[in-house]
């Protein structure tokens, strides 16, 4: 079976140099077969075709850890084709990243989406090989998620320009919420956890409700609590819990979910009209 | 005996590629595995699955940012390029030939100029003379239109294998190194200027 392509591709094959990095248990990085036999493939024609290759959509797509090996392959006196090479690449990132990188207002989802794009061109032309270089030639997409919830990380842990006065719900009591008012025509909170655990009007529920909110974090602890899992309070030290990753006590979370899940209820009631 | 600590961007690769969904039980999983990085990875994992949930932004300029990746990109190899010739240069400036060349002088040129043959200026430039008589490094001095102190470095420093040498031992072999007289003696500088060369030498000795 397929005896004579062998001697084509074996000469094919050094094109592609080995990757030097190895993984946790000390395995050397390695490429997926199907990435090294296209880019060896496109690496032994003109650099031409390579424009015309990654720009094909489909079945025939180019996969981006083959894009990233031929732009660290090409001549770098080509600066036409290599800008083409990373404009696509840059595309690529993007419509990755955006979909981590939303919540924001705009201009800062550009900031955050900037900033990824920015880490992946440095690892991209790095002089010395390193693992996250080497790991955009092994799983792209991956790294570029990794990469863009790092950042949106640091993004959300930067001291905000006006501090939220959240004092008042230190005291453990109820707040009166803007739907306790309202008529109960509107969907009721069984409807509304139902809600949240189907993906589309889970995806309308939040957007509303991001809108509306007073603070973000309210919007975050339903989402960690009602969509992952995470228990509100955990006695054990060493167990993520909503106390311990928002630093606030167990109380003053359930009012922030209070609140959010409120917040949803009218949403989803403008909604539905 | 404790466990080398393991990189958390190398827990976090695994962390991707492994799992498709950042749910509490996958963190639990994790978390056991490397204690180490617990918080870390429940920062990453919160943020992960917020962030999954968020409305995307409709109002992104992909050529935009496009166009900012190819600049960055040309940037950094503009960066590259220019580092390369400038280590390049000072590799350059370092060399006696090199310094030749910044000043628009050939080695044959400062060979004349010196009263020297080319053989000594090669064998000056990869430093394999010793004993150097001062006459002789002022007057490379004065054809390179520099100072004294400048030239020694030049020709004095620690001696150098000819661009591009290769060797069959595992160990870098040591350059022969080989006094100015005899230098001079196996030169094809004339009879006079052999003369002239030797007799520095030998005064420079007595002065010492």
């Amino acid at each position: 079976m397929g005896e004579s392509e062998s001697p084509e591709r074996s000469e094919q094959a050094p094109l592609v140099s080995p990757l030097v990095s190895v993984d946790m248990s000390g395995k050397p990085y390695k490429r997926r077969a199907d990435v090294e036999a296209i880019a060896s493939q496109l690496l032994a024609r003109p650099v031409e075709e390579w424009l015309r290759a990654v720009r094909k959509t489909g079945e025939g797509r180019l996969p981006s850890e083959a894009l990233v090996i031929l732009i660290r392959s090409i001549n770098r006196t080509d600066k036409n084709t290599l800008g083409g090479l990373v404009d696509e690449l840059s595309r690529r990132i993007t419509g990755i990243a955006r979909k981590l990188a939303g919540g924001f207002d705009p201009a800062l989802t550009k900031e955050i989406l900037i900033e990824v794009q920015d880490q992946i061109i440095e690892r991209l032309f790095a002089t010395l090989a390193t693992r996250q270089s080497e790991f955009l030639e092994i799983a792209f997409s991956q790294a570029v998620q990794k990469l863009t919830i790092n950042v949106v990380e640091k993004y959300r842990n930067r001291p905000m320009l006006v501090v939220l006065d959240d004092s008042d719900q230190e005291q453990g009591e109820d707040k009166k919420y803007i739907a306790d008012s309202i008529p109960e025509t509107r969907p009721g909170p069984e409807e509304i956890l139902l809600g949240l655990e189907h993906q589309k009007k889970r995806s309308i529920l939040i957007a509303k409700a991001v809108e509306s909110v007073k603070d973000r974090r309210y919007v975050d602890a339903v989402i960690l609590h009602y969509v992952r899992g995470w228990p509100i309070t955990d006695h054990d030290p060493t167990k993520p819990s909503l106390e311990r990753y928002f630093g606030k006590s167990g109380r003053q979370i359930q009012n922030w979910i209070k609140s959010a899940l409120a917040t949803m209820r009218v949403a989803i009631g403008d909604y539905d009209k | 005996m404790m466990q080398p600590k393991t990189d958390l961007e190398e827990v976090l690769n695994a962390v991707m590629v492994e799992e498709p969904e950042p749910n509490y039980d996958v963190l639990l999983r994790w978390s056991e595995r490397y204690p180490e990085h617990r918080e870390a990875l429940a920062r990453f994992f919160a943020t992960w699955a917020i962030q999954r949930e968020m409305p995307t932004s409709p109002s992104i300029d992909e050529s935009q940012l496009a166009s900012l990746a190819v600049s960055k990109a040309l940037n950094i190899l503009n960066q590259q390029e220019s580092r390369t010739s400038a280590a390049n240069r000072k590799a350059q400036e370092n060399r006696l030939l090199g310094v030749c060349r910044a000043a628009g002088i050939s080695a044959q040129q400062l060979a004349d100029r010196v009263g020297l043959d080319q053989s000594i200026i090669a064998k000056l430039d990869l430093r394999r003379i010793s004993e150097i008589p001062q006459i002789c490094v002022k007057r490379i001095a004065d054809a390179l239109h520099t100072s004294v102190d400048s030239v020694r470095p030049l020709i004095t420093g620690p001696p150098l294998l000819p661009a591009g040498a290769r060797y069959k031992s595992r160990t870098r072999p040591r350059p022969e190194m080989e006094d100015f007289a005899a230098s001079i003696r196996s030169s094809s500088l004339s009879r006079d200027l052999q003369k002239f060369w030797l007799d520095a030498v030998a005064q420079e000795r007595e002065r010492s």
